[in-house]
C-alpha cells in the first residue's frame, strides 16, 4: 500500500528556534482570496441574523400565548364578577323575605331574654 | 489589484457611469436614514405602537351587616350593541337575533336604523349582559359591534340610594357618598403603549413598550348596617302611610363613635333606574341638605347648656304663666294651662317655651337673656354642639346652617330667646342629631361618619382611622343628668306602646312652625323626634332623628314622628341584642 504525502511539513531545526516554540508550522493547500474572505463574513452575518430573526419570532409567538391567557383570565373575571352579581341579587333583602323559607316562618309569641 | 482603464475608453466611462450611481443610491440612503431618521421613527411608530389604557375599576360600596361587610353598590360589564348599516349584509339575521337574545333590551323599532344604510353607527341595543353579547357573536352576524360599558349594580335597589348618589355616563359620582368620595373610588387609569401586531396584540419586541398599572378604586365599607337601614326605610314608609305625610327622613347613629348606621329619606328613587326619575329633588338626601328650624328638639340643648352651666338643673322651679316677655314680644306656650310653680323637668317634658327662654335668662342676670346669656348660648349651640357648621360627614352637598352670633345686630335678646326653643335658627338633622349624641354619651362630639373601613384587595378589612372627637363639649355629669331628663320626657307625654320594660329610651318631640310669606303658620308643621336607647346604666347604644312633614299639613313631633321613632327603636332593641334590666 502506497500513499501520498498531502501535507507539507517544514522542519525548524534548521533555522532559528526556540524552547516552546513549534518545531513543525502547518501551512494550508488551500489558499483563500478577499472575495472568499468577503462572502465568508457576509454569510456569517447572515447566519447571525437569521437566527435573531428566529428568536425575536419565537418571543413574538410568546406574546401571543400570554396575550391568549389574558383573554382567558379576564373572561373568566367576568363570569366570577357576574357570578356574585347573581349572588348578591338572590341574598337581597327584599329577595330573602320572599324567599319560601321566610314565607314559612312563624312570629314568636312569647319572647324571654336572658339576664347575666 | 488595481483596476486601470484607458483614458477615455468605454469602460472608463460605465465605471464613472456606475459610480455616480452608486453615489446616487448612498445619498438617497443617507438622506433617508440619517436625515430623515426622526420622522419615518415616528411614521413607523404611529403605524405600529399603540396607546392603550387600563381602565380602573370603580370601587365597590359596602354596608356593614352587624360587623360584616356586605355588597351594596357593585360593578357589572354590560354592552351596547350598534349596527354598521352599510356592512350589515343579513337583515333579517340580526333582527332575528336581537329579537330573540337580547329582546328586552333593544331600542324601540330598532329595526328601522338598520335601513339608515349612509350612516356608520347606530346603537341597537343597551345594557346586553355578557352571556347575551356572547350569544350574539356566536351568531357571527356582518356589521354588528360591541361596545364594552361598566355600570353600577345595585342588588338592594333603592336601598339607601339618597346616600349613595350614582354614577353618570361619563363615570363620575353624582349626589350622595359616590360625589363626595369620587376620587377614592374612581382609582386612576393606568396606560399600555406597546408594538402591536395587525390586530392589535400586543407585542414585547421593541423598546419603546411602557406599561403604567391602573389603581383601582378603593371598596370602602360604609357604616350603613343594611339591615338597620332596611328597617328605618320600612318605618319611614308606614309613617307617612299613617300620617298622610309626602316626606320623611331619619338619622340612626351611635353616639358613642359618631358613625351613622342608617339615613334615610321617603321617598327615594332606585339608582339603577334614574330614566325614570321625573323630580330631580329627589336626588337630595335632606337628613344632610335642607336646613331647617329644628323646633322643640333643641330644648334637650338649651337644657344641656344651662345644666353645665350650673343655672338649673331638672328639680329648679320658676312660675310658668304661659307668657313671657323678652324685650318688646311676648313668647307664649303651644301647650296652655301648666301654670304656676314647676319644675325645669316638667318644662321640658310639657315642651313648653317660657321654660327654655327662663334659662336662657339664667344664662344672663336672671330676669334678661344679656349678651353674657347669648354668649353662652352661642359657645354651646355652635361651637360645642357644633349647629350651624358643616359637620364633615363624608357625602356631597351637605348644608351649613344658621346661628347668627351675639356681636351681630341680629343676634340680639329676642333671637336668642326663640332659639332656646329652636326657632330663629337653622340647623340639618345630621348636625341636631350629631349634637344630641354628644350630649347623651357622656360629653364627647364625635364627628359624624359614613365610613368604617376598607376592604383590600384579598378581601380584608381595615378600619378607617377614627374621626376628630371633641371631649368637654358638656361634663360627665350633665350628661347622665340630661339623660336623665330626656328619659323622664320620652315616657311624660304621647307614652310610646309596645317598648319593652328594662332598657333605657329617652326622646323629646318636636313640632315645628313653618314659614309661608315671611310669617310663621301653625297649619303646616314638621314633626320631629329626637331619642336615643341602650340598656340602663350604660351609655345609649343608638339615636334616632325622625322627621316628617307634608305641605299644607300640620305634623306633630308626638303623634307622627314618635310612633315612627318607637318602631325602629323597639326593633333595634331585638336587633343588637340589648339586654333587659332585671328590675
Amino acid at each position: 500500500m502506497s500513499y501520498t504525502r498531502t501535507v507539507q511539513f517544514n522542519s525548524r531545526r534548521g533555522g532559528n528556534w526556540n524552547r516552546n516554540q513549534n518545531t513543525v508550522a502547518f501551512a494550508s493547500a488551500v489558499k483563500l482570496g478577499p472575495i472568499t474572505h468577503t462572502v465568508i463574513v457576509a454569510l456569517m452575518i447572515t447566519v447571525l441574523g437569521l437566527i435573531y430573526l428566529t428568536q425575536a419570532t419565537r418571543a413574538s409567538g410568546y406574546d401571543y400565548a400570554a396575550s391568549e391567557t389574558t383573554d382567558k383570565i379576564s373572561a373568566l373575571t367576568d363570569e366570577k364578577k357576574d357570578l356574585e352579581v347573581e349572588n348578591a341579587r338572590l341574598t337581597a333583602l327584599q329577595a330573602v323575605k320572599t324567599s319560601s323559607v321566610a314565607k314559612n316562618m312563624t312570629t314568636p309569641t312569647d319572647v324571654q331574654h336572658v339576664s347575666e | 489589484m488595481e483596476l486601470h482603464f484607458t483614458k477615455g475608453s468605454r469602460a472608463r466611462l460605465l465605471a464613472m457611469a456606475m459610480v455616480a450611481f452608486m453615489a446616487l443610491f448612498v445619498f438617497r440612503l443617507f438622506y433617508l436614514q440619517v436625515i430623515q431618521h426622526d420622522y419615518y421613527v415616528s411614521q413607523a411608530d404611529s403605524e405600529q405602537m399603540k396607546r392603550f389604557v387600563l381602565h380602573a375599576k370603580r370601587g365597590e360600596i359596602y354596608t356593614m351587616d352587624a360587623g360584616t361587610p356586605n355588597k351594596l353598590v357593585m360593578n357589572e360589564k354590560v354592552y351596547t350593541v350598534w349596527a354598521d348599516p352599510s356592512v350589515v349584509t343579513d337583515r333579517n339575521a340580526v333582527v332575528s337575533a336581537l329579537n330573540d337574545i337580547a329582546g328586552g333590551n333593544t331600542r324601540k323599532n330598532f329595526s328601522q336604523y338598520l335601513d339608515r344604510t349612509k350612516t356608520r353607527y347606530q346603537v341597537l341595543a343597551t345594557k346586553v349582559s355578557r352571556t347575551q353579547a356572547e350569544m350574539l357573536k356566536t351568531k357571527k352576524l356582518a356589521g354588528i359591534g360591541f361596545d364594552e360599558v361598566s355600570q353600577r349594580v345595585y342588588p338592594e335597589g333603592s336601598l339607601a340610594s339618597q346616600l349613595l348618589g350614582f354614577v353618570d355616563a361619563e363615570g363620575n359620582g353624582k349626589y350622595g357618598f359616590e360625589q363626595a368620595n369620587d376620587e377614592q373610588l374612581k382609582g386612576k387609569n393606568g396606560v399600555l403603549n406597546t408594538v402591536t401586531d395587525v390586530r392589535d396584540v400586543p407585542l414585547t419586541v421593541g423598546d419603546k413598550n411602557v406599561k403604567v398599572a391602573p389603581k383601582n378604586g378603593s371598596d370602602i365599607v360604609l357604616t350603613i348596617d343594611r339591615n338597620i337601614q332596611s328597617q328605618t326605610e320600612k318605618a319611614l314608609a308606614e309613617g307617612i302611610a299613617r300620617s298622610g305625610a309626602t316626606h320623611a327622613s331619619a338619622i340612626v347613629m351611635d353616639p358613642a363613635s359618631g358613625q351613622v348606621l342608617a339615613m334615610a329619606n321617603v321617598p327615594t328613587y332606585n339608582p339603577a333606574e334614574l330614566n325614570q326619575v321625573t323630580d330631580a329633588a329627589l336626588f337630595n338626601n335632606d337628613a344632610i341638605s335642607v336646613p331647617y328650624e329644628p323646633g322643640s328638639d333643641i330644648k334637650i340643648f338649651t337644657v344641656a347648656t344651662g345644666v353645665d352651666k350650673g343655672v338649673i338643673s331638672p328639680d329648679s322651679t320658676y312660675n310658668n304663666t304661659d307668657y313671657i316677655t323678652v324685650d318688646d314680644i311676648t313668647i307664649s306656650n303651644a301647650s296652655k294651662g301648666h301654670t304656676g310653680t314647676i319644675t325645669m323637668q316638667y318644662a321640658l317634658n310639657w315642651s313648653l317655651n317660657t321654660g327654655m327662654v327662663t334659662v336662657a335668662q339664667r344664662l344672663g342676670n336672671g330676669t334678661q337673656i344679656t349678651r353674657t346669656a347669648r354668649d353662652a348660648m352661642y359657645e354651646y349651640f355652635h361651637n360645642r354642639f357644633r349647629l350651624g357648621e358643616r359637620t364633615g360627614i363624608e357625602l356631597a352637598n351637605e348644608a351649613k346652617g344658621t346661628i347668627v352670633p351675639p356681636e351681630e345686630a341680629e343676634g340680639n335678646a329676642v333671637r336668642y330667646s326663640n332659639m332656646a326653643f329652636g326657632q330663629g335658627m337653622d340647623a340639618t338633622m345630621m348636625q341636631v342629631a350629631s349634637g344630641f349624641c354628644a350630649i347623651v354619651n357622656g360629653g364627647i362630639y364625635h364627628t359624624p361618619t359614613v365610613i368604617a373601613g376598607t376592604v383590600s384587595e384579598s378581601g380584608e378589612f381595615k378600619a378607617a382611622a377614627l374621626k376628630q372627637q371633641f371631649p368637654g363639649v358638656v361634663s360627665a355629669a350633665t350628661s347622665a343628668t340630661v339623660r336623665e331628663m330626656v328619659h323622664q320626657s320620652h315616657y311624660a307625654t304621647y307614652k310610646p306602646q309596645g317598648t319593652p320594660e328594662g332598657y333605657y329610651i329617652g326622646g323629646k318631640t318636636g313640632t315645628s312652625q313653618t314659614i309661608e310669606k315671611g310669617k310663621y303658620v301653625n297649619d303646616q308643621t314638621i314633626g320631629t323626634y329626637l331619642g336615643f336607647g341602650g340598656e340602663v346604666g350604660k351609655t345609649p347604644r343608638y339615636v334616632i332623628m325622625i322627621d316628617i312633614s307634608a305641605k299644607g299639613k300640620a305634623l306633630g313631633g308626638g303623634a307622627d314622628a314618635k310612633p315612627i321613632f318607637n318602631d325602629i327603636s323597639n326593633w333595634l332593641i331585638d336587633y343588637l341584642r340589648l339586654t333587659p334590666s332585671a328590675t
